[in-house]
């Protein structure tokens, strides 16, 4: 293995159809009209040497060193900022170009300090290069002059270290303005500045502050820019640059980024993004670019154990010991209790190959269908809303399709926060002049942040969402805004006729929906009239959609509204969903539902499960299994006794978090296997340890559908995939499978599933990336889905009636608390939390308006008691107009908040999606931890010994 | 019976009930029905029968309806309960 190169062209790719075939130093070369001179030869394999151009950034023409000569042209133009022309005869060296580069360089070294060898860039600076290029061999002007590199120099400006992950040291910028523009550009953040003017020039982070006192995300895009150790990783310095590196895909959000994991032997070096990465096409957020010390964190857990209690403390044991006790306690479950009497977790984070396995051993191997996922706790109303309405559980675009958009709406998503990547997309689209309409209760950077403003701010109230879509279609069917010929071509008109009159009626009606949703119905009327009018206008959604009493309502009703709009199946359309976990979408495709076979077929179709009985050589069953609360229900009540959980932390994740972990309690056998002692693991009897996504081949789908590789650069720390593990279990459980690599469990998957027959190993590292369907109509895949018809035939319009949530303010909890994410951290924080990235984010923090705040004599920063009717906890309150008055806000990323203590039981009428987004609540001050917080601080303890093994 | 259960199971019925309000009687009746058959395990329908046997209370008609289905007298609640959602018509699509 060597390090995967990329070759930089200097300057983005052209669009245009049309072709310019031009001579650059006496070969031909043809390529599209607008692209620059400099892309044109290195497209022919000619590097002019360059430093401020790179290919992820608009040209920008102030190095002086990539002049090129014309013939008839006078002069010396930059070949960056100069596009090709038909004909055109162009030289890239020449006696008077070598010359002029030679002295730019020359006045750019006598600026910068000579110590190369002991540089953290050697070998992988760009100015190094192009000094070689260049022929320079001296400088005459020496180096003893007014310079930023001497410390006793008035311009010295010290190291700045503030960032964890990398370093800025101002004596090696030579001001190409890379960085500045890459976070202009790229993130979209304006962090990056350069302050000061001619010689004194020097970037700066804010208004010269440390950059982790500044607005910068350290998404990286800064660092990945700056071609010398100006912006340099804090590894590279500490290790030194990396050997080897592997194209894979990052296990954070569902975004699904690619990256190089650079390594220095087995160690993992840094992630730069892949510019062929079709998620990402070079860009990074702070997590997956930085964030991946947890994966050989200290607190891993690499040995195995057991204990029969879960007061015992652990005893680390063989493998065979814990598979073959794990095993032996499940089966004398099935046998004293029946068949149904256990079930199991498939992990979204894991890759396709091991979540298929996991439901496989359930559904052959138990021979029941209890398996579920945490898409049960996000967008399970996602796959019912769009498979009922349009035929397919999955979002209709892919994420390049926001760059056709006009109007574009967003609801209940946080995309800077969320989806950081996919966000700085959507805010590209933006500045370049599509409207934006966001939908939400809360003040996200999207509604105001630089250079993005939203066009309407809808700040409706939690819960109310179904009331608000309504209101929007209401404005769309009585003020005929219709796409009458759309809706005649391709969709059912009798359910359409009755949606209309359903939806023309008064109650529907903006005005009278303002009672629920908070939004003048002016304001509201508007909106719905740019959505329905602006052109291609697309609909991105996320948990605040979801995670509702009537989320499912909600996504049928925003595919209504796209539907009758006409904005679904072309390009810059679309309903489209903000996946939360790196493979929660493949987890559901995988058939980790416990109604459905992999590829969403339901367990009562005969033919189905016939051809997965043949091929498992195990009888399977017709009927539904339980859903991860109906088998917590049960077990609490006394008939489900036995769970495997792969890579889930139900405990801290899922809502109303005594009820769970009572559900776990009441259970005989609690089988884990995660990378840390979870909160769930405090309540289990076996410990099989996981494997992070450096340690084993398989692949991830993200929110877009597309399946891409996840490849293993490390060995497994405990000896085993998590793949492999499944392997052992189910073995020991007497259901043997014969698996020598993940890309045989894939064969299987694509002969069983129609959507995913075109699928391979083979195919991905040939292609890239595939999105599903892939078979033989798309072999390389389907970017678009519904182009000409939807997948379920006609689109079918669903009565979308709005039902107030039970759970209702009172005067005993007169507040809506909400939750949702924060940039740093991810879902649990399992993984963030043991990284870096508690420098921005230590602890979870309750937004409350200054309203709220001072009727309560609440300051910024107090010590508050939140209480719900089902539990109360305490954590410190931030005082800030993002949030509207009457409605709190936190993150659930830190354990020791145990937010979800308060959250109820209440959830989505068709999937059980928990309603994490309203809770009523009540706040105090106070001075201390709550009563379930102590509990959680001795039980921190005393559920998670490990015991020491005897010499 | 798995005591605490049942009430999340009304709850949960008459939530799908609901849903189906703005739809003709009929359509809702077939709606719940359906639904119950695609999602809910047969010990779940087993025990929302068995609380209908008690009385029902606060079940919704539409719901009550559905489950009656359920419980025709030529099949015992358990046997009719376990049928496969053979026809399952319009709301038979993916996922939830």
């Amino acid at each position: 293995m060597s390090l995967v190169q990329e070759t930089d062209y200097g300057t983005k790719k052209s669009l245009s159809e049309k072709m310019v075939t031009l001579t650059i130093d006496g070969m031909q070369v043809t390529v599209p009209e607008g692209t620059s001179i400099m892309r044109a030869a290195m497209e022919m394999g000619t590097a002019i040497p360059k430093l401020c151009a790179t290919d992820m950034l608009e040209a920008f023409g102030s190095c002086r060193i990539c002049l090129v000569e014309i013939e008839g042209r006078a002069g010396t133009p930059a070949s960056c900022t100069t596009p090709v022309a038909p004909g055109i005869v162009v030289h890239t060296q020449s006696d008077r170009l070598h010359r002029l580069r030679k002295g730019v360089m020359e006045l750019y070294i006598s600026d910068h300090p000579l110590d190369c060898l002991t540089c953290s860039a050697n070998g992988d600076c760009e100015l190094q290069d192009m000094a070689g290029a260049v022929g320079l061999r001296e400088v005459r002007y020496g180096m003893d002059n007014l310079s930023h590199f001497d410390k006793n120099s008035e311009l010295y400006m010290e190291k700045d270290e503030s960032n964890p992950y990398f370093t800025y040291e101002p004596s090696k910028c030579i001001v190409c303005n890379r960085c500045v523009r890459a976070c202009e550009e790229v993130q979209g953040t304006f962090a990056l500045t350069i302050m000061g003017r001619g010689f004194d020039s020097r970037v700066s982070a804010g208004i010269a502050e440390p950059f982790l006192e500044s607005e910068c995300v350290s998404c990286g895009a800064c660092v990945q820019a700056c071609p010398t150790a100006t912006l340099n990783e804090k590894a590279v310095i500490e290790i030194g640059t990396p050997d080897h590196s592997v194209v894979t895909t990052c296990a954070y959000c569902g975004v699904g980024c690619s990256f190089k994991a650079e390594m220095s032997g087995s160690k993992l070096v840094r992630m730069v993004p892949w510019k062929d990465g079709k998620a990402n096409e070079g860009h990074s957020c702070v997590k997956g670019r930085f964030a991946f010390g947890y994966a050989t964190h200290n607190d891993r857990i690499v040995k195995p154990m057991i204990r029969s209690k879960i007061t015992d403390p652990w005893k680390e044991v063989s493998w065979e010991e814990a598979i073959g006790y794990a095993a032996s306690e499940l089966t004398r479950i099935q046998q004293k209790y029946g068949r149904d009497s256990v079930g199991g977790i498939t992990s979204s984070r894991c890759t396709n190959e091991e979540t298929y396995l996991v439901q496989k051993l359930i559904r052959g191997g138990f021979g029941n269908n209890n398996v579920d996922t945490c898409a049960r706790v996000c967008h399970s109303p996602t796959g019912y809303g769009l498979s009922v309405t349009l035929g397919t559980s999955a979002g209709t675009q892919d994420f390049a399709s926001v760059d056709y958009s006009d109007v574009i709406l967003v609801i209940g998503a946080n995309p800077t926060d969320g989806h950081p990547v996919f966000g700085s997309r959507m805010k590209a689209r933006i500045r370049a002049g599509a409207k934006l309409i966001v939908a939400d209760p809360r003040r996200i950077d999207m509604v105001k942040s630089p250079h993005v403003k939203a066009d309407y701010h809808l700040q409706l109230k939690p819960g109310s969402n179904v009331a608000f879509v309504n209101a929007m279609a209401h404005v769309v069917v009585t003020e005929g805004l219709i796409d009458e010929a759309y809706v005649r071509e391709r969709c059912d008109l009798g359910d359409f006729e009755s949606w209309a009159r359903f939806i023309a009626d008064e109650r529907h009606s903006p005005e009278a929906s303002e009672q629920y949703t908070g939004v003048p119905a002016a304001q509201l009327r508007e909106a719905a009239r740019l959505y329905a009018t602006g052109g291609n206008a697309a609909i991105y959604y996320g948990l605040g959609v979801t995670e509702h009493s009537q989320g499912s309502t909600m996504v049928m009703g925003m595919a209504n509204l796209a539907m009758a709009t006409g904005n679904i199946g072309h390009v810059g359309a679309g309903v489209n969903p903000l996946r939360g976990q790196n493979n929660v979408q493949g987890s559901c495709d995988m058939g980790s539902f416990p109604h459905e076979l992999p590829g969403y077929r339901h367990v009562s179709d005969d033919a189905t499960r016939e051809m997965f009985e043949n091929l498992w050589g195990r009888p399977l069953s017709s009927e539904p299994g339980l859903r991860i609360p109906n088998m917590l229900d049960e077990a609490i009540g006394g008939r489900f006794k036995g769970i495997y959980i792969q890579g889930e932390d139900i405990v801290q994740s899922d809502p109303d978090a005594q009820h769970v972990a009572a559900g776990l309690e009441a259970m005989e056998c609690v089988v884990i296997q995660d990378l840390f002692i979870n909160e769930t693991a405090k309540y289990a009897h076996v410990f099989l340890p996981g494997s992070s996504f450096l340690e084993k081949d398989g692949t991830f789908t993200n929110a877009e559908r597309r399946i891409s590789r996840v490849r293993k650069v490390m060995a497994p720390l405990a000896g085993y995939a998590d793949w492999e593990t499944t392997l052992l279990l189910a073995k020991a459980l007497g259901f043997e499978m014969e698996y020598s690599h993940p890309s045989e469990i894939m064969d299987e998957i694509a002969a069983l599933t129609p959507t995913f027959a075109g699928v391979s190993f083979n195919k991905l590292d040939e292609i890239g990336s595939v999105q599903w369907p892939c078979n033989d109509d798309a072999p390389n895949g389907t970017p678009m889905m519904h182009v000409d018809r939807f997948v379920r035939g006609k689109g079918k319009f669903m009565l979308t009636q709005y039902v107030p949530t039970e759970e209702r303010t009172s005067s005993k909890f007169p507040l809506v608390l909400t939750t949702g994410r924060i940039l740093a951290h991810y879902n649990v924080g399992a993984q963030t939390r043991r990284t870096e990235n508690t420098a921005w984010h230590p602890e979870d923090v309750l937004e409350i308006h200054p309203f709220d705040a001072e009727v309560r004599g609440v300051k910024d920063g107090d010590l508050i008691a939140i209480e719900s009717r089902v539990g109360e906890v305490s954590l410190r309150a931030k005082v800030t107009e993002r949030i509207q008055p009457g409605v709190v806000y936190t993150t659930f990323h830190h354990p020791v908040t145990g937010i979800n203590v308060i959250t109820t039981e209440f959830s989505d009428w068709a999937t059980n999606c928990p309603e994490y987004k309203v809770t009523a609540v009540q706040i105090r001050k106070t001075n201390g931890p709550t009563y379930w917080q102590e509990k959680f601080a001795e039980e921190d303890i005393s559920l998670t010994r490990i015991l020491q093994a005897a010499e | 019976m798995a005591g605490d259960n049942t009430k999340t199971l009304v709850r949960m019925a008459n939530q799908i009930g609901t849903f189906f309000e703005p739809y003709s009687e009929e359509e809702a009746v077939a709606g719940v029905q359906l639904h119950i058959e695609k999602f809910w395990s047969p010990a779940m329908r087993r025990d929302l029968v068995a609380y209908m046997d008690h009385g029902g209370e606060g079940l919704l008609p539409s719901v009550t309806k559905a489950f009656q289905r359920f419980t025709d007298p030529d099949d015992s609640p358990a046997e009719r309960a376990i049928l496969a959602p053979g026809n399952s018509g319009q709301m038979a699509s993916d996922a939830g």
